[in-house]
């Protein structure tokens, strides 16, 4: 009787936890973002190489830049001026803005930090490699000297490597502790293991507070797709940058969310190694590219989510163009471009490599292997880490390397010549151009639209059409698809479009600008 | 006994040491990059090779593998080349929610599993004893994936009642922090006296834990039940019977004590195979422990993460099996430890 009693008591006080009071809410103004990834990598600025969804909203650029109206926002820059052979560029810095740290921006500030920045060699801190030197001409007006007259709009507008910080704070350690001199609407508060990260509202934010933004933001690691899904129905969450593709329909017909999708500047890619037989052979690939079911792969492995790519500048990215010449899945030029190029009955073998857990590159493979059956062409697909393909690639022997790498490509800054260049520039040795793809016109090319781009817009744009009518003729990688990207809220966050999503800045959420409906 | 002891830790060095030869040697045949992974995808080939020279990459394998077995002397388990921090450090910081995880389904799997064997010997052939089979089977056979994924659509979906990720509501953690001074959060909120935070933290326990312990349910159901009836038709138990000991006290003081003993050294399996278990389940429910951070360095072939964990996983099985002979021998006295 007494162990019954006891027992009893235990299974109360359990019932008494699991009912309880019931806990107040933190409050309808704190939004919390469900990430697909790990939240954090680097606290230094002069250190972040890629755009972060953290500190999107913690610090800020010169410029910010929307692609669907070609459009430069000021941000911290209030205006700018160039010189006519486009070799000076001064900024007026606004006033009145305050760093996180209590120090004011000025004209000395910027200078100051990129700089650091650039003297750190940390990063993508090559991204001011075109600035000869920077003059402070006024205490909020700053004069960059270029090398040459390359798009430095865009430049001080990328994604990464162009954040403005307070230079008096330049010791690593300082920010790896979990401060942050930044000027954005929100300061950096906590940091758990680098999966959950929480900003605060900046009081003295130069764009000032209304009513109904958003007073905290939470950001959580949550690696599973169906975790994720769940989280947004139940309004766990209100944002979460992706989930697996097949969900989509379901959660669309949920009228407590919404999907949103929009095409992002992310291509869809396959490599093919160059220097190995029989890829080697421009006849081969080109007879391969057709060979590509690129309907059923829009369809089957991105399932809608993208569009044939024509060339490899994306759309909606400057440079693009839809006079490029886009291959088609066409067997019978398939056949005779074998047979001219000695393989009338196929009897070859590729490995195609792609990244581990990726399931749209899977089936991306799977499919495309499927037509090559046809041709009796074997496809030995193998699913690898990125640093594995990667390693793989960058063999010193090229007939050791992968004939396919299967990967996607997007660029730095919302500029198309850094991401051509990656891709097809000589480089010896190779980076990111694993087609080891090399030609010294393209190249010459790419660099004279490079050094004209930032006065000459257009006329870079013709040159970078060129190119690809070059490229796609040689066809050392074929262009797939320009992906889509669909996001996922809760319905009662309303805010502008591109607060949800910019292809300059992928995966980030503005949430200045949102508020609760 | 010391001697037992001694020389089972001698042991343990020794598979340690082949555990980390033979994953080291694992990761250096799939080819890999990791200064790649470490300096990001848009890096100068100068920042790559100084990454190789700071990862140590230039030097033979074997050189490589001498250093990481100076530096775990030294308390040193590398730097992680996907979060830039020490490995050893991440591991700390994570191993408290993992452990509060694995406690609690342990806990509750060889409890649960305990009483339902103890209840299906008393009643064999019974309906109970036939759900009871089910169930083992059941948590033995199912996926854990499959389980928790289930568990989290019809509890915290459907009926709404369980939260679904996460070791405390976001929002609510805000105003009501947990400050950790163990790292178990159950614990720090009971010892500040947090009772909103220390209900959130139990009530987010509960998916989580009740995924990890559907296999120790199943394995000791079926094996105290197996061991209880063969116990309960020994002679000295239905002496005990006749001289009017009330049927509990049968149980518990005379047939239990009895019956548990492969049990503990189940325990001891359990533990690791639940270990092992936390790298899907932290990841499904988004737990901040050293399983969701495992399965990420996989992906990632993130090496010194892998190798750091791989040790882990080996010293705990060798403490566990130990903890689980000598345990067996306190409640065994014929038991001897040679």
């Amino acid at each position: 009787m007494r162990l019954a009693k006891k027992w009893l008591a235990a299974i109360g006080i359990l019932a008494l936890l699991a009912a309880g009071l019931a806990p107040m809410a933190a409050g309808q103004t704190t939004g919390v973002y469900a990430y697909s990834d790990q939240v954090l990598l680097h606290f230094d600025p002069a250190e972040i190489w890629s755009v972060n969804i953290v500190w999107f909203n913690v610090y800020e650029r010169l410029l910010r830049y929307y692609p669907a109206e070609d459009r430069f926002e000021p941000v911290l820059a209030t205006s700018y001026e160039v010189s006519d052979d486009g070799l000076e560029w001064t900024f007026q810095i606004r006033q009145g803005v305050k760093f996180h740290t209590g120090n004011p921006l000025d004209a000395a500030a910027v200078k100051g930090c990129i700089e650091r920045t650039k003297s750190l060699g940390l990063g993508v801190s090559y991204i001011w490699d075109p600035v000869e030197r920077i003059e402070v001409t006024g205490p909020y007006t700053v004069k960059f000297t270029l090398k040459k007259p390359v798009a430095f709009d865009l430049v001080v507008s990328s994604l990464a490597g162009v954040l403005i910080y307070d230079p008096a704070y330049s010791d690593t350690a300082w920010y790896e502790a979990g401060n942050d001199s930044g000027t954005g609407p929100y300061r950096f508060v906590s940091n758990k293991d680098l999966e959950e990260a929480t900003i605060r509202k900046f009081e003295e934010y130069w764009r000032g507070w209304e009513p109904g933004q958003f007073d905290a933001v939470i950001f959580k690691s949550v690696p599973d797709d169906s975790t994720r899904r769940l989280l947004l129905e139940t309004g766990a969450v209100d944002f979460t940058n992706r989930l697996a593709n097949e969900m989509l329909e379901a959660v669309e017909a949920n009228p407590n969310l919404e999907v949103y999708k929009a095409t992002v500047w992310t291509g869809f890619l396959f490599f093919f190694n160059t220097l190995k037989p029989p890829l080697d052979d421009v006849l081969v690939r080109k007879a391969l590219a057709y060979t590509i079911p690129y309907d059923e792969i829009i369809q089957g492995a991105l399932l809608g989510l993208g569009e044939q790519a024509h060339g490899y500048v994306m759309k909606t990215l400057w440079g693009h163009s839809d006079a490029v010449r886009a291959y088609t899945y066409d067997p019978a030029v398939a056949r005779a471009l074998l047979e001219q190029a000695g393989y009338p009955d196929g009897g070859f073998k590729l490995v195609f490599t792609y990244n581990l857990g990726d399931e749209k590159e899977r089936r991306a493979g799977e499919l495309w292997k499927s037509k090559l059956m046809e041709f009796n062409i074997e496809l030995d697909i193998r699913a690898m880490p990125w640093d594995a393909q990667i390693g793989l690639a960058h063999d010193p022997d090229p007939a050791r390397r992968q004939d396919v790498f299967h990967m996607y490509a997007w660029p730095l800054s919302p500029s198309p010549i850094p991401l051509l260049t990656d891709n097809f520039a000589t480089q010896d040795p190779p980076l990111l151009n694993v087609s080891y793809y090399s030609n010294p016109t393209v190249d010459a090319l790419l660099q004279y639209a490079n050094d004209i781009a930032g006065i000459d817009r257009e006329g870079a744009s013709a040159i970078l059409a060129e190119v690809q009518h070059m490229v796609i003729d040689d066809v050392p990688i074929v262009p797939i698809a320009d992906l889509q990207e669909a996001v996922i809220r809760q319905a009662s966050l309303v805010g502008p479009d591109e607060a949800f999503i910019n292809p300059a800045y992928p995966r980030v959420v503005d949430w200045y600008q949102l508020r609760r409906k | 006994m010391r001697t037992y002891i001694l020389r089972r830790l001698g042991l343990a060095v020794l598979i340690l040491l082949g555990a980390s030869f033979v994953t080291f040697l694992l990761t250096r045949i799939i080819p890999s990059d990791p200064a790649m992974l470490w300096v990001g995808r848009f890096a100068t080939p100068q920042q790559i090779e100084a990454a190789r020279e700071r990862l140590g990459l230039n030097h033979p394998w074997y050189v490589q593998y001498t250093r990481y077995i100076g530096g775990l002397f030294r308390g040193d388990l590398g730097v992680s080349v996907r979060t830039h921090k020490p490995v050893g450090r991440e591991l700390l910081a994570r191993l408290p929610a993992s452990l509060e995880l694995i406690a609690v389904g342990m806990a509750v799997g060889l409890i649960a599993g305990i009483v339902l064997g103890c209840l299906a010997a008393a009643r064999p052939h019974s309906l109970f004893d036939q759900v009871t089979r089910f169930l083992s089977v059941g948590g033995v056979a199912l996926p854990q994936f499959w389980f928790a994924m289930i568990l989290q659509l019809i509890f915290g979906r459907i009926l709404g009642i369980l939260p679904l990720a996460g070791r405390m509501d976001l929002r609510l953690e805000l105003s009501y922090p947990v400050h950790s001074v163990s790292g178990f959060y159950l614990i720090d909120a009971l010892m500040s006296g947090n009772w909103v935070a220390l209900q959130d933290v139990f009530l987010h326990l509960i998916l989580p834990a009740a995924t990890l312990a559907a296999y120790p349910i199943g394995m000791s159901a079926r094996l105290v039940r197996a061991k209880m009836i063969e116990v309960l038709n020994e002679d000295y138990i239905r002496t005990a019977r006749a001289f009017g000991v009330h049927d509990l006290r049968v149980f518990t003081r005379h047939a239990l004590r009895n019956a548990i003993g492969p049990v503990v050294t189940l325990s001891a399996i359990s533990l690791v195979y639940t270990l092992v278990g936390t790298f899907l389940v932290e990841s499904i429910f988004a737990w901040p422990g050293i399983g969701s951070y495992t399965a990420q360095a996989i992906l990632s072939n993130d090496v010194s993460v892998i190798l750091g964990v791989t040790l882990l996983v080996a010293s705990m099985t060798v403490v566990f099996n130990l903890a689980a002979d000598l345990g067996l021998a306190l409640l065994d006295p014929r038991i001897r430890l040679e």
